[in-house]
């Protein structure tokens, strides 16, 4: 018996794990937003709440395309321009948006010669779009069981879309689902009502090196109306010769159309005329809609929220604020593999995401800077010398406990000492929260093992800045889940400014979510938000995207730097002070949010160099879209009617 | 029957073994060797486990205390303690492990014990599955790999 009692008190557990404590709940956080602020209420105009809603990967052309604004309103999209009609069929200008096949076997180019126009797009494909519900394998559900202990962003009529929409399909073959697959013509065509609004479909490329060729900029096509001379026609391309990259890896062969998985997913859109996206088209009936914003970087996700939170784009270091050379796999190599046709020698989400582009030498560096200093009024790439910037997804350099996350990827950008807006913001003693959905889960969670967790990392820009980090108390105060939103709300306690990120689950990505889902993520909190009229009667919420998600669209783009910017993504500006169903002509990306921050709460810019020192564009009569003063960007200012005093509900 | 024959010989035998621990868990391993199925490996004691998380490799400390064809554990990582159940067959396991959360979740971890090494394939056994891919994969990782190598001396050694 004794020895049996020295069994049973042996320390076995000590033998299985090391284990620490579980780190301690975030008790404080509902109540702590670093205090209020003690400047939040010091602003230039009435808005004492901005509240930014970030979706993912749609562009202005893929989910505007045939919205028509009321009387008096005018917008640039698919319809306007004649590139279809409203019925989603083929218009007068439909070649205008006709997609071209090039040949680039020497050197990376982002206006290859030798191209030629299709005469039908490459047949789309499924890409990793999910074949079937289930719960064993990714979204959709099967069971609203299942659903329901994943997401918690939703009101309850938008929850069965969780359980919907599978392709039936294969990934990386033809998406048979779309009518005339092999017969689509050359341009934009429409992915519905063949593949329903609620149908999960495939995720086109969107790295920096894509994008940019997707966009074809040359001088050579410069002229009045277009001034940076980019013509939107490599899409099929791009997705067709390279796809999301092949991380270093021979390309497969057979080089086919769908060899990538993808085909000509890029020249999809939906159809507001036919009822797609319809809380979308509410929002933009009945507040203010910008038709010329834009994604900041060419590029993805990471780069495109580094962006908005940095106004600059930050770079690999030594973790303690000194430039430094990345491993050589991590360095993009978009030159053509030998014997192939476009395809990256060195690019992927496991593979080359930095450019040193201060130095010509550097793959793929020559061809965007040439071309930006070829133009009539020559752009500044902005790149410092030896600084290896990070133009695609990698991990930021910290968990959510503000240790390293190298130590769960090598895909991981070391901690960053750039400064970003949450500096600004402290610096003056104004509230701000970043508020992402799962938070809570990935707090525990730091490799994502957890089913539940949709927690997106790259999408936290605080996650990359060693001093929000590395201070616990900072971490408490600026990042909260969503439930930390909603009782903010119902407290009418927001701090002065919000930045909320869906889940996974929910932000709208093609493939992993649906553009459904983020419309029932954004009725969520504006519902609740508009429950409260106090706090409603003096807030701005900035509905945008990350990106295009390399979606097609017709808009001109405006080159600023080496990083951008991208082709146009939606912006909704949802106040008392932008209602009527306007349309916002105005220059923007990312940063000009920042910008509206910074003059609503006078705010200098975040750095010497970061893009919130731009003036506001100047435009000319004939061309609202493209500023003479480039580079140029609106701080939104002008979008709001701040004469309004009290605003009409 | 063979799980209690097996138990039943280890009392003896821990009987017979003393006090000394070392001596005790010599003298274990080798009635659980007695207790194995031909061919099938001896995976009792600690491992060093990793498996690819969808946005990085998670690593932990594994403890496998095989019975007969059952096998039983832990895997520790720095977040709590979480145990697990499953089988042998031959060369081939299986285990389901328990993590705490929140929320709880299952991840049923089935392979092959080759040598020193243990590796095969990871699927979430509620939710969504293998678990949410994230932006398309975007943030890639074969995230439902694992593999397992024998842990050093030193019990309990954190390996994050």
């Amino acid at each position: 018996m004794a020895l049996l009692l020295w069994l049973s008190l042996w320390p076995w557990q000590a033998l299985a794990a090391p284990l620490a404590p579980p780190p301690a709940p975030d008790a404080a956080a509902a109540d702590d937003h670093g205090g209020r602020g003690l400047h939040d209420k010091d602003t230039q105009s009435p808005i004492r709440h901005v509240i930014v809603i970030i979706g993912e990967n749609r562009s202005f052309d893929h989910v505007f395309a045939t919205y028509e604004p009321r009387r008096g309103q005018s917008i640039a999209n698919l319809l306007s321009r004649g590139i279809v009609n409203a019925d989603g069929t083929p218009g007068r200008n439909h070649q205008s948006s006709a997609q071209r096949a090039a040949t680039d076997t020497h050197r990376y180019a982002i206006s290859p010669a030798n191209a030629f126009a299709y005469v039908n797009l490459p047949p789309p494909g499924t890409h990793d779009a999910p074949s079937a519900a289930s719960d064993e394998k990714p979204a959709p559900f099967a069971t609203m069981a299942a659903a329901r202990a994943a997401e918690h962003d939703l009101e309850d009529s938008y929850y069965p879309f969780l359980l919907t929409g599978a392709t039936g399909l294969p990934p990386e073959v033809i998406d048979t689902r779309i009518a005339n697959y092999e017969n689509l013509g050359a341009g934009a065509f429409q992915l519905t009502p063949s593949v329903k609004y609620d149908d999960y479909a495939a995720s086109p490329v969107h790295r920096f090196y894509q994008m940019w060729q997707q966009s074809d900029c040359s001088v050579q096509h410069v002229n009045a109306a277009n001034p940076s001379g980019c013509r939107n026609d490599l899409f099929a391309w791009v997705e067709v010769s390279v796809g999301h990259g092949g991380n270093g890896k021979p390309q497969p062969l057979p080089v086919t159309n769908i060899s990538t998985g993808e085909g000509s997913t890029a020249l999809e859109f939906y159809n507001m005329q036919q009822g797609d996206a319809p809380y979308l088209k509410q929002l933009a009936d009945r507040y203010t809609l910008s038709d010329n914003m834009h994604q900041s970087m060419q590029g993805g996700t990471g780069a495109n929220h580094i962006m908005f939170g940095f106004a600059d784009a930050i770079w690999y270091s030594d973790g303690r604020g000194h430039p430094a050379t990345p491993p050589a796999d991590q360095i993009e190599n978009p030159d053509p593999a030998p014997g192939t046709d476009n395809w990256y020698d060195e690019d992927g989400y496991t593979g080359g995401s930095y450019s040193a582009c201060a130095d010509l030498s550097q793959p793929g560096v020559p061809a965007v800077v040439s071309y930006l200093q070829s133009l009539p009024r020559p752009i500044n790439p902005r790149c410092e010398p030896r600084h290896y910037y990070l133009l695609n997804n990698y991990n930021p350099g910290f968990n959510a406990d503000g240790t390293l996350a190298s130590q769960y990827s090598r895909y991981t950008i070391p901690p960053s000492s750039v400064r970003h807006i949450g500096d600004a913001l402290l610096q003056a003693d104004i509230s701000f929260s970043y508020f992402g959905a799962d938070w809570n889960i990935y707090q525990t969670d730091p490799a994502a093992t957890n089913p539940y967790d949709g927690y997106c990392n790259i999408c936290n820009p605080f996650q990359y800045a060693t001093d929000i980090m590395t201070n616990p108390a900072l971490r408490r105060a600026h990042i909260h889940d969503t439930d930390v939103l909603y009782r903010d709300i119902a407290a009418e306690s927001l701090p002065a400014v919000s930045i909320i990120k869906p889940s996974g689950f929910v932000d709208g990505h093609p493939a992993s979510s649906k553009l459904d889902l983020f419309e029932g993520f954004l009725k969520n909190i504006l519902d609740q938000l508009q429950a409260h009229p106090a706090l409603w009667a003096d807030s701005a919420v900035f509905v945008t995207f990350d990106e295009g998600g390399g979606y097609y669209d017709s808009g001109y783009i405006q080159p600023l730097d080496f990083f951008g910017d991208g082709p146009r993504i939606p912006l909704l500006i949802v106040s008392p002070y932008t209602q009527g169903g306007l349309v916002y002509h105005g220059y923007a990306d990312h940063v000009s949010i920042i910008k509206f921050i910074e003059r609503n709460w006078r705010l200098k810019p975040i750095s010497a160099r970061s893009r919130d020192n731009f003036p506001n564009p100047k435009m000319r009569r004939d061309n609202p879209y493209a500023p003479i003063n480039t580079p140029a960007l609106s701080d939104l200012w002008d979008a709001f009617h701040f004469q309004q005093h009290p605003p009409e509900h | 029957m063979r799980s209690t024959s097996s138990s039943i010989r280890r009392s003896i035998s821990a009987a017979l073994a003393g006090v000394l621990p070392g001596a005790l868990l010599a003298a274990m391993a080798m009635l659980a060797a007695c207790g194995r199925a031909r061919g099938q490996p001896d995976l009792a004691g600690q491992w060093q486990l990793s498996w690819q998380g969808r946005i990085g490799t998670e690593q932990a400390a594994l403890q496998l205390e095989p019975h007969g064809q059952l096998l039983r554990g832990s895997v520790g990582t720095a977040y709590g303690d979480a145990p697990l159940s499953g089988s042998l067959d031959g060369p081939r396991l299986s285990f389901t492990v328990q993590f705490p959360g929140p929320p709880a979740y299952r991840i049923r971890f089935s392979g092959v014990a080759r040598a020193d090494q243990l590796e095969g394939e990871a699927t979430a056994q509620d939710a969504s599955g293998r678990a949410f891919a994230g932006h398309g994969g975007e943030v890639a990782h074969d995230y439902y790999r694992w593999s397992a190598v024998r842990a050093a001396a030193q019990p309990g050694k954190s390996n994050n």
